[in-house]
């Protein structure tokens, strides 16, 4: 019996009830589903709650839904080629997937990007985070009735997609950053585009904070909700924006700088607060502090390589290979094989929107990875989010699941 | 190859722990001020001289600034190493992952469950002796299409001549060319089948039979 | 002439009963949310102010599947969302219709190993599958329309036949 069969007759022997895990008219609580099906879940978060009315007294995530086995795709294609499966992890963050897992390799490789390529790599990393913040801001906005705040984080992210096919051909999953730079240079009039976008978003945050900062239902609905404390971040690994409102003064591109963000000054936004309403002032923070970010690489922008020109790990040039028999050769070679990389083990870890994003990556000295492990912000602040709900209300749980932002695509790889 | 010196961010330090001190040894790292920020199981077959498998956690110390690697071989059958959930406890996710996919026990976990994969699997997914489970993808002649428009979905061919199971029309109903041309894919294959010399017969030529016909 | 055109001049105008409902369903479509992966993101992004896909009217999704006639499976099917997708299916109303959105749904896509349904036709009928990786909004409204020519022609009665 092929799996889908079996699937077709677990349903039909277990019926509609198959998913629900307890009800006891008897009982005083009760155990029920949230997802996987569910518009405020964010995909298809699942979550078990035991309700004693409308407080929640337990609430268990309950993932894997989405699992796609990426981490042992990559063991199944080249340095080059994984990368395209990476960037697949985290679909609201696919440029800090490749950045990861590219980092990673580099360090095996020993192989260093040329300024350009660090410069582009930051350019397309800081508008990722914005483009990732509109997804959150619309998608919380929504969960909490604020409709509009959806039509507006997603008219914006348009002026982003626009930018991103113009720069890799795709809207999403890009496949951009390779180990050794970026495979691409950004093509003529980006600056133009850029510029737009920068000269827009200040504006259009606004806008935003006017509907939403002082909005008494979005304060009611945010305020002292879902708080984590301090201890709760360190307990439970939160990074990113959630660790950052807690009062946790960590940011990657600050204290362990990378790519070029030790040549950029810009503002850490840190809350003290804990809740939900602090978590969305730590990200309209960072929005903020991500257009300054573009608009400085725009400046310095650097002429030269885009990317690390070794013909061992770069294809040549389409032109060289019309005059050079070697072009010709390791053309051939780096296509059809692939490069090796020295065999060792390797973590490189960057700031994504949700927090820090980090590629473990093992080589064996072949042409493949051995293994490449991903440590997702998502899958990890996940676990903090029993000790956010607790307490609360089933409406508030909608709330902090918003303020989380899990992004299941990397949750369950 | 340009070789980088100095970079930021490079110092991998990684230090082996044996199983039976990893608990305790957790513990005093703990107290030095480093936390844990992953965990991942890891099969070694493939990589000589380091046993069968490994949970490697990765450890930041804040204010240091600084990164450590901890390999932690998993021997034994199945392999088993002490969990650092109630040390640490970020630890309780990967350590579910790394038991999903390696199937690797960790002794003193609390909710040592799959966390992935459904419940009922059978197997552990990363393990190198797991396949990837590709399924075979099948390039058959596809059937011969007619769409009528747009909007529509593709549906067999619909007239009078009788199709067979692929699709395509029965010989009878066209030119004694197009039939030989049709067919002869379909004969190599069946030659190479029954052990013939399959590269005689070449797709875009008629077979011998064909030629041989008045 | 007689009958009703005869009392009631221009003011009506006669039709099969089939046409009359196919066109109420062609025109007001509600599908399901149904986000998986990728694919959900461009999915909303369709009925989003640049793509707007209430010019199609159905811009409402729903969250129930009880209030729901199209499912756009938009992203990639695990073995374990499986069972699920099924049981959300069968929950569906009559008539209803199936849109396989991005290359994950409809043929595993790039991801063909052990974790991933290989097409999302093995466990529901599938009237129109969008490819792409993820599909533009253009790709989808595009499959969208050509799923509003089937259902005015009443072309999916067969297929019901078929599933059941």
């Amino acid at each position: 019996m092929s799996i889908a069969e079996s699937v077709v007759r677990t349903i039909e022997d277990k019926g509609a009830g198959a998913f629900v895990e307890s009800y006891d008219p008897a009982e005083e609580n009760m155990v029920i589903n949230l997802g996987p099906v569910h518009p405020s879940t964010h995909g298809v978060l699942r979550l078990v709650l035991e309700l004693s009315g409308e407080t929640v007294l337990d609430c268990r995530p309950v993932i894997g839904y989405l699992h796609t086995g990426i981490e042992k795709e990559c063991e199944d294609q080249t340095w080059r080629g994984a990368v395209t499966a990476v960037t697949r992890m985290d679909y609201l963050a696919p440029f800090h997937n490749e950045q990861a897992f590219s980092l990673a390799v580099e360090k095996l490789l020993d192989l260093e990007v040329p300024p350009r390529g660090k410069y582009i790599r930051t350019l397309m990393s800081e508008l990722g985070r914005l483009s990732s913040h509109l997804v959150w801001f619309g998608t919380s906005g929504l969960d909490m009735g604020a409709m509009s705040a959806m039509f507006y984080g997603f008219r914006e992210r348009e002026l982003f997609l626009d930018f991103y096919e113009m720069v890799t051909g795709l809207r999403m999953n890009h496949g951009y950053n390779i180990p050794g730079g970026v495979w691409q240079d950004l093509p003529e009039g980006w600056e133009e585009v850029c510029a737009n976008i920068v000269s827009i978003m200040p504006g259009r945050i606004d806008d935003y904070e006017s509907l939403l900062t002082e909005n008494p239902i979005w304060l009611e609905r945010t305020k002292g909700v879902g708080i984590m404390s301090i201890e709760d971040a360190v307990r439970f690994g939160a990074t990113g924006p959630i660790g950052r409102a807690a009062g946790l003064d960590w940011d990657l591109r600050r204290d362990m700088p990378y790519e070029a963000y030790g040549e950029l000054s810009f503002e850490v936004p840190v809350a003290s607060e804990g809740d939900v309403y602090a978590r969305y002032q730590v990200r309209m923070a960072e929005m903020r502090e991500s257009i300054k970010l573009v608009g400085q690489v725009m400046e310095k922008m650097p002429e030269g390589d885009y990317k690390n020109m070794d013909p061992k790990i770069m294809p040549p040039p389409r032109s060289e290979l019309n005059r050079s028999m070697e072009a010709v050769i390791h053309h051939f070679k780096l296509v059809t094989q692939g490069y090796t990389v020295p065999a060792g083990d390797a973590y490189a870890a960057v700031e994504s929107p949700r927090g820090e994003l980090g590629a473990y990556v093992v080589s064996d000295g072949g042409t493949a990875p051995y293994r490449c492990h991903v440590r997702d912000p998502s899958f990890i602040n996940l676990q903090s989010l029993a000790s956010m709900a607790k307490g609360g209300l089933v409406a508030d749980l909608i709330a902090v699941i918003a303020s989380v932002d899990p992004v299941m695509g990397g949750v369950d790889r | 190859m340009s070789r980088s010196a100095g970079r930021l961010d490079t110092t991998d330090e990684q230090i082996w722990v044996e199983p039976g001190e990893w608990a305790a040894r957790a513990r005093g790292l703990k107290e030095e001020g480093w936390s844990l920020t992953d965990l991942a199981g890891l099969d070694t077959i493939g990589l000589h001289g380091r046993g069968a498998f490994e949970v490697v956690a990765q450890l930041l110390h804040p204010e240091l600034k600084r990164r450590i690697m901890v390999h932690v071989p998993a021997p034994g059958e199945p392999p088993t190493v002490p969990s650092v959930a109630d040390v640490w406890p970020v630890a309780d996710f990967p350590e579910r992952e790394a038991y999903d996919m390696f199937g690797i026990r960790f002794e003193g976990h609390p909710n040592l469950v799959r966390i992935l994969m459904p419940d009922e699997w059978e197997g552990y997914p990363l393990r190198k002796s797991y396949g990837v489970g590709k399924v075979a993808i099948e390039f058959i002649p596809q059937p011969m299409l007619q769409i009528q428009s747009a909007g529509q979905s593709p549906k067999p061919h619909e007239s009078d001549a009788d199709v067979d199971r692929l699709g395509q029309p029965e010989e009878d109903e066209m030119g004694d060319h197009e039939a030989a041309m049709r067919r002869a894919p379909f004969a190599r294959a069946a030659q190479a089948e029954a052990g013939e010399d399959a590269a005689s017969v070449s797709p875009l030529t008629p077979t011998p039979k064909e030629e041989t016909r008045p | 002439m007689g009958g009703v055109s005869d009392t009631l001049g221009a003011n009506f105008m006669t039709t099969k009963l089939d046409k009359l409902v196919n066109w109420a369903r062609r025109s007001s479509l509600w599908p399901m949310t149904f986000g998986l992966a990728c694919c959900a993101i461009e999915m909303i992004g369709t009925t989003m102010p640049r793509h707007d896909l209430a010019r199609f009217g159905m811009e409402a999704f729903r969250a129930s599947p009880r209030q729901s006639d199209l499912m756009i499976v938009a992203g990639r099917v695990s073995q374990k969302m499986a069972p699920v997708l099924r049981q959300v299916y069968d929950q569906m109303t009559e008539p209803k219709w199936v849109i396989s959105m991005g290359v994950c749904a409809s043929s595993g896509g790039m991801f063909n190993n052990y974790a991933l349904i290989q097409g999302v036709d093995q466990i529901v009928p599938v009237d129109v599958y969008v490819p792409g990786c993820p599909p533009r909004p253009e790709m989808l409204i595009d499959g969208i329309m050509l799923l509003h020519d089937r259902i005015i022609k009443g072309d999916y009665e067969s297929m019901q036949v078929a599933a059941e």
